[in-house]
């Protein structure tokens, strides 16, 4: 880019010596910091499309990112989203729960495994229940339940 | 962004436009970034063939009914709106004080509210319940 070397000049009281606002290192830091705001913002949207509102727990852990994980959206109106898929039926999920599951297995033997549940908070027990025997039938005995530490919707 | 250009034919690139329009979705990004909810999360091992395993000490049974009531071994305990749940805590931290690894089953009616299912997990998770599994 030409931008390198284009300076502005601020007046002083001297004149003698103009010390130059220098554009191309500002420029560069505003990149640097548009391009780690915009990486951010897109991943997290990708884990957070369902339309729902987690639940509240003052003692959960952060969030680990382990290898293998299956994501089970459970939105306000009750439909099983995963995989960009929704209207999801308890044999279908657990099929795709097992073919993910054998895939990471294929890839790393020692993998962890685990499926998260992010399910509304104002829902009842019935579709985690779903989700549950699906994994069940999956052979996945690792589950979570996605929270928000409290104070935050 | 082609202005600037001299008498030769000579084009300048415009730094001032651009640098508007950075920091516009500069402070975007940012807002955007700021109003991300951090996410936590509860773990559970679910019953299955390959998880079952047998303990000698008797289970204790938590069941939550469709009104949020949350019984513990067929007594209730704790009320509706008391989303701490000290009562609860304190008998599930007196019983992994004198078993470690004692087994907790959690029975929640399928008409349950989700929220009251995870404060359960969150006094279980409080007092270092390691044996947890839901139940039918």
């Amino acid at each position: 880019m030409s931008r390198h070397g284009r300076k502005f000049s601020v007046h002083t009281a001297g004149g003698e010596e103009d010390p130059e606002f220098q554009v191309a290192p500002m420029v560069d830091v505003l990149l640097v910091l548009l391009m780690f705001f915009t990486a951010t913002t897109t991943t997290e949207i990708k884990s957070q499309m369902a339309d729902l509102t987690l639940p509240e727990a003052q003692e959960a852990k952060d969030r680990e990112k382990g290898e293998g994980q299956f994501t089970v959206n459970i939105n306000k109106m009750g439909g099983l989203e995963a995989l960009g898929r929704s209207g999801l039926e308890e044999a279908t999920l657990s099929k795709l729960i097992k073919d993910d599951y054998t895939l990471v297995k294929k890839l790393n033997p020692n993998a962890s495994y685990r499926v998260l549940i992010r399910a509304d908070k104002d829902l009842g027990w019935e579709k985690t229940k779903v989700v549950l025997k699906a994994a069940a039938a999956a052979g996945v005995a690792n589950v979570v339940f996605a929270t928000t530490k409290g104070g935050k919707g | 962004m082609a202005g600037g250009g001299s008498s030769d034919g000579d084009y300048g690139l415009q730094i001032a436009p651009m640098l508007d329009v950075m920091f516009v979705l500069l402070l975007f990004f940012m807002v955007m970034a700021g109003k991300q909810v951090k996410e936590a999360e509860l773990g559970v091992q679910v019953p299955g063939a390959s998880s079952a395993t047998s303990t000698a000490k008797s289970p204790v049974t938590l069941r939550v009914g469709p009104d949020g009531v949350v019984t513990f071994n067929d007594s209730a305990i704790d009320g509706r709106e008391d989303r701490e749940m000290p009562k609860l805590r304190g008998r599930l931290k007196a019983l992994i004080e004198a078993s470690p690894d004692q087994s907790v089953i959690i029975r929640p009616n399928e008409k349950a509210p989700y929220q009251r299912i995870i404060d359960v997990l969150n006094a279980c998770g409080a007092e270092r319940v390691k044996n947890l599994t839901f139940g039918g």
